[in-house]
């Protein structure tokens, strides 16, 4: 057993499961003392020190075979088995005459000695013995599974929703209720109900065998004698080891088969069992005497209580009893409820899970963030140092000497071919945050426009634009389903739409317009024009001003046509043929631009002898 | 059934909708009056969002809620922001000035502690991410851009050198059409859905 | 430079010093800044909603009654009082009628807008690039040309199929998954170089605006000095 009384440790793999696991979770291996009940010290199920007292109950129960009549004499038959010495008794003689005298001496020993077999096949006597001690308890196990299943076709199976009769008492109870009807009269009843709780837990003879009667329809007087011996038979053999094979015995009760000193808890399984039977979803075989069976043994913490609360009637007298003199080490669950398996599992996993607050289950996955907190300010500090240096020590900054993709080439070319005779629509879209990669491009945009004497219409949909850069002509209300309506819509018969109310000049801003220059720092919003404002003004030629983070979005669009030109970010300012510096200092550009390239090669350097270490030590280990 | 209004609404009116615009030139008017109409509806539901904005972190200051500091100071912000605007107009260029002031180092910050964000997420992105194709194709791409980008050497002194970097500044179209053409497909079927009214919400 | 243009000077510079404070880590001082950035931009962007978009589409009609537009500005209305009671948690369920509306608009307009914009010319593109025009030259194939049409083709689909659910099945023919395997990795490399490229712009991007700031610092400390 572990630390943790609610986990055990298999014995083969050492892996620590619930206390109610039939197998580990690990290795699969079955798990000794399958069947544990609490107020059981576990000691007593585990121990083979005392083989004589296991083998105490199932010896008084062969021995009590021997008045029954279905058993052969099991005298004549142990000698017969103890090698046929009537048969042999004439020989013998003349054998022995002729025996080497190591034969001799074994038979004298075996004769002194007892059994070398074992007690439990001298106990168990010949194996017709035990064929019939079986055939016995298949039958009367038989004859309950019967009356189980007459019970069953009586009663239709109720749905779980459906288990709530009139008064709102389950069916469970009801039926409990029914088996056990309140009888002050009857002394037994009385009995059941005046026991004290300590004996409550133990159930006796009386008790099963009223149980076993009802169950069984057999009256009282005629029968009492057979089934008392019935129930030694069914409570001797189920006090037995869990280990020994005995195939029906989980298919019969629900009582753990361990529990010797308290054979009469059979019993009350029964009644259970029906009870149980009423919930057929409770069971994965729909098979209510093989669920118990697995249900209680797996259980035991619930078994008592079930026990009382199968027996007993959900009287306040004796359920105020069980409360207050039960003690279940474990769980305090109500003595008059019956649990089904999954419930006392989810309450097992419910415990678990409290017992776990406020400890940490696993392990951490990320490193301190004190230490990234540091890394990052000394990453930030050394490019900021870079760039400092590059401003204050670069000396006079040239233009660099970037490759000019062909987007950029095409934008100028078609800001260059632009003549005097249409308006261009310059549409604004960007942020404070990226004025420092656009507002240069357009102010040398519009200079080259200036001296080529275009007209600009200047409009925006972004309130940021209001205020930032150059001051827009318009305000489209409501983005781009503003930049849709004026592209889709015509002037109506009754008046005016409601947009060209919100402008202050024309409301057709698309009128006479061939060329659109998008002013945005986000691919979205360049995309979202080429899908709803250009398939409806097709004669109108877009080109882009945009960030250096959104051209690689955008490029699919210049590539199919759908864009004339993208010039992105400052560092594309010498595609505009001007001999002016760029409005950034190229040296800070370039200082910046190589630390990152330097701490991405580290990135990858630190990764390799990372997973070098890991390899090292995987061999050594 | 009341959960449903919504969802047959949206799918009259799209259907609608679409009905006009594939006849656009003869119902251009109606187009427009449908589309100017959501204008406004999308104004208001903006309003809408930042009047909810507003109320929870007035709740939060009456709740004394921990971190209502930062609740005041937005409270105060938007204050005075609508206050002054409505007294001197939003045209007015001394509040837009005003504005200007406020808003462009605060932003322009930002951008720039991008860079500074980046540069720390570029030291882990092996470590966190390990190798695999993406990761190494992604490291390969942006350290021959930032080459591209340091201008450090003069490219141009051959044709075919010029015809290579333009190869490979155009290599991202390829990755970047797959994309705009997948997100464009789950668009339309989204959209399809709303018109479809596939997209009722569970009660 | 005059006072006040000193003082806003200054004001910026206090503010972009809290942000970058993020670099000791989630400090007040960020939080502050932050939330002041969030309040500017909620105060500026309701009074321009409202100042030029519902006053002059929906109210200003309205005052027109009896004429049409007005009678039309009711819907509008309609919808956007129904709109309001999102807020409220016991009539919320109201404001779906809007919201359906609003949303089958936008589906609508998605559905034209995608196929017409992106999917449709995308697909015309990679399909256009194996015209006969395009892959010779005189009678002579190109084979740059034909190179990249085949790339091309290739690409696209093996970035689709990085992102394709399917269902993970144990399949009887392990050659099928292999070679699924092998081109959802050639989607991968072709996506990672595309997310390369991104990533060097964004921090292009980022480094512009950074040296814009550390050159404005230079600047203010130069006049400050200078005088």
């Amino acid at each position: 057993m572990s630390d943790n009384p609610d986990l055990r440790i298999c014995p083969n793999c050492g892996q620590e499961n619930s206390l109610y696991t039939l197998r580990c979770i690990r290795c699969g291996e079955e798990m000794e003392e399958l069947f544990q009940l609490e107020g059981f010290d576990p000691s007593e199920q585990l121990s083979n020190d005392s083989p004589q007292e296991d083998q105490a109950p199932l010896s008084e129960v062969l021995a009590s075979l021997d008045d029954s009549p279905l058993l052969a004499e099991p005298v004549e038959n142990h000698v017969d088995e103890n090698g046929g010495d009537h048969a042999g008794d004439d020989q013998s003689s003349v054998v022995e005459k002729e025996l080497p005298d190591w034969l001799e001496r074994v038979r004298q020993r075996a004769q002194e000695e007892e059994d070398a077999s074992g007690e439990l096949s001298k106990l168990g006597h010949t194996s017709k013995e035990r064929r019939q001690v079986d055939e016995a308890f298949d039958d009367i196990l038989r004859r309950i599974r019967e009356q189980n299943e007459r019970e069953k076709t009586r009663k239709p199976r109720t749905t779980e929703q459906g288990m709530v009769d009139e008064k709102g008492d389950p069916e469970w109870l009801r039926r409990i209720r029914e088996l056990h009807p309140k009888n002050e009269e009857d002394p037994r009843e009385t009995t059941l109900k005046g026991l004290p709780l300590e004996d409550d837990d133990a159930w006796t003879k009386e008790e099963l065998q009223e149980l076993l009667r009802r169950e069984m329809g057999i009256s009282e007087h005629a029968d009492q004698a057979a089934e008392d011996e019935k129930f030694e038979e069914i409570e001797t053999i189920d006090s037995a080891e869990p280990s020994i094979d005995l195939p029906f015995q989980e298919n019969f009760h629900n009582i753990a088969d361990d529990d010797q000193d308290e054979p009469q808890e059979e019993e009350p399984a029964e009644p259970e069992e029906e009870a149980n039977a009423e919930e057929p979803e409770s069971f994965p075989d729909n098979d209510p005497e093989t669920e118990n069976a697995i249900d209680e043994p797996e259980e035991p913490d619930g078994g008592l209580q079930d026990q009382e609360g199968a027996v007993e009637q959900p009287d306040e007298e004796t359920a105020e009893e069980a409360e207050s003199e039960i003690t279940p080490p474990v769980d305090k669950v109500l003595p008059d409820l019956l649990l089904l398996r999954n419930q006392r599992e989810r309450a097992q996993v419910l415990r678990e899970v409290i017992a776990q607050e406020g400890q940490r289950t696993i392990t951490l996955l990320h490193e301190p963030a004190r230490q990234g907190k540091i890394g990052r300010f000394v990453l930030a500090l050394m490019l900021i140092l870079a760039v400092l240096g590059g401003i204050l020590f670069g000396g006079e900054a040239g233009i660099a000497n970037q490759p000019i993709p062909a987007p950029a080439l095409a934008f100028e070319e078609n800001l260059r071919s632009i003549t005097s005779t249409h308006p261009v629509l310059l549409v604004l879209d960007y942020h404070a945050a990226t004025r420092g990669d656009i507002e240069p491009l357009v102010q040398e945009i519009l200079a080259i426009l200036d001296s080529n004497r275009v007209t600009t219409r200047i409009v925006t949909a972004n309130p940021e634009n209001l205020w930032l850069g150059e001051t827009p002509d318009e305000f489209i209300p409501g983005d781009m389903l503003g930049y849709l309506s004026a592209a889709v819509s015509s002037d109506p018969a009754w008046g005016q739409l409601p947009l060209a109310q919100g402008f202050s000049g024309d409301a057709k801003i698309y009128h006479e317009v061939d060329q659109a220059i998008l002013i945005s720092d986000s691919s979205e919003f360049v995309r979202a024009w080429l899908e709803q404002v250009s398939p409806w003004q097709s004669g109108i030629q877009t080109s882009v001003v945009t960030t250096s983070v959104s051209e690689p979005m955008l490029l699919p669009y210049f590539e199919s046509g759908q864009l004339r030109g993208i010039i992105a970010g400052a560092s594309q300012f010498r595609a505009l043929g001007t001999t002016q510096q760029g409005s950034i200092n190229q040296y800070a550009w370039q200082a910046g631009t190589l630390l990152m390239m330097i701490v991405l090669i580290l990135g990858m350097i630190m990764k390799v002898d990372e997973d070098r270490q890991r390899r090292t030590e995987e061999r050594s280990q | 059934m009341k959960q449903r209004t919504p969802v047959i609404i949206a799918a009259v009116s799209g259907v609608l909708l679409l009905v006009a615009f594939f006849f656009q030139p003869f119902t251009s008017p109606y187009l427009g009056l449908v589309l100017n109409w959501a204008i406004i509806l999308a104004s208001v539901a903006f309003l809408v969002a930042i009047a909810s904005l507003v109320v929870t972190h007035i709740r939060f200051i009456i709740n004394g809620r921990k971190g209502f500091l930062f609740s005041l100071v937005f409270i105060l912000a938007f204050v005075l922001t609508v206050v002054f605007g409505l007294y001197l107009g939003i045209d007015d260029q001394q509040y837009l000035e005003a504005i200007h002031t406020v808003l462009v180092p605060i932003q322009s910050a930002l951008m720039g502690l991008i860079a500074l964000v980046l540069m720390s997420a570029a030291v882990k992105l092996f470590r966190t991410r390990g190798w695999s194709i993406l990761t190494v194709s992604f490291g390969g791409s942006a350290l021959v851009f930032l080459f591209l980008n340091l201008g450090f050497l003069r490219l141009d002194f051959s044709e075919g050198l010029n015809d290579v970097i333009a190869m490979v500044q155009r290599l991202p179209v390829i990755g970047a059409r797959g994309l705009l053409i997948g997100a464009g497909l789950g668009a339309l079927l989204m959209a399809l859905r709303v018109l479809f009214g596939q997209e009722a919400h569970n009660e | 430079m005059s006072s006040l243009d000193l003082l806003l000077l200054l004001a910026g510079l206090v503010l972009s010093l809290m942000v970058f404070g993020y670099l000791f880590g989630d400090t007040v001082l960020f939080g502050i800044a932050l939330y002041v950035l969030v309040g500017v931009t909620a105060g500026f962007t309701t009074l321009v909603l409202l100042q030029k978009v519902l006053i002059p589409m929906l109210i200003n009609p309205l005052t027109t009654f009896p004429e049409t537009s007005a009678l039309l500005a009711l819907v509008p209305l309609l919808l956007s009082l129904l709109l309001i009671f999102i807020l409220f948690k016991k009539s919320s369920k109201i404001s779906g009628i809007p919201l359906g509306f609003l949303g089958g608009v936008l589906a609508a307009a998605l559905i034209v807008g995608v196929s017409r914009g992106t999917v449709v010319p995308q697909l015309l593109s990679v399909i256009d690039a194996f015209e006969p025009d395009r892959l010779t030259t005189a009678g002579m194939p190109v084979w740059s040309a034909i190179f990249e049409a085949f790339m091309m083709l290739a690409g696209v689909l093996a970035v689709l199929f990085v992102f394709h659910h399917r269902r993970t099945q144990k399949t009887s023919d392990g050659n099928w998954g292999t070679w699924l395997g092998g081109v959802s990795g050639l989607g991968q490399v072709f996506v990672g170089i595309t997310f390369g490229a991104v990533f060097v712009g964004l921090f292009s991007t980022g480094l512009t605006a950074l040296i814009a700031y550390v050159q404005n610092l230079v600047d203010f400390v130069r006049l400050w000095i200078g005088g």
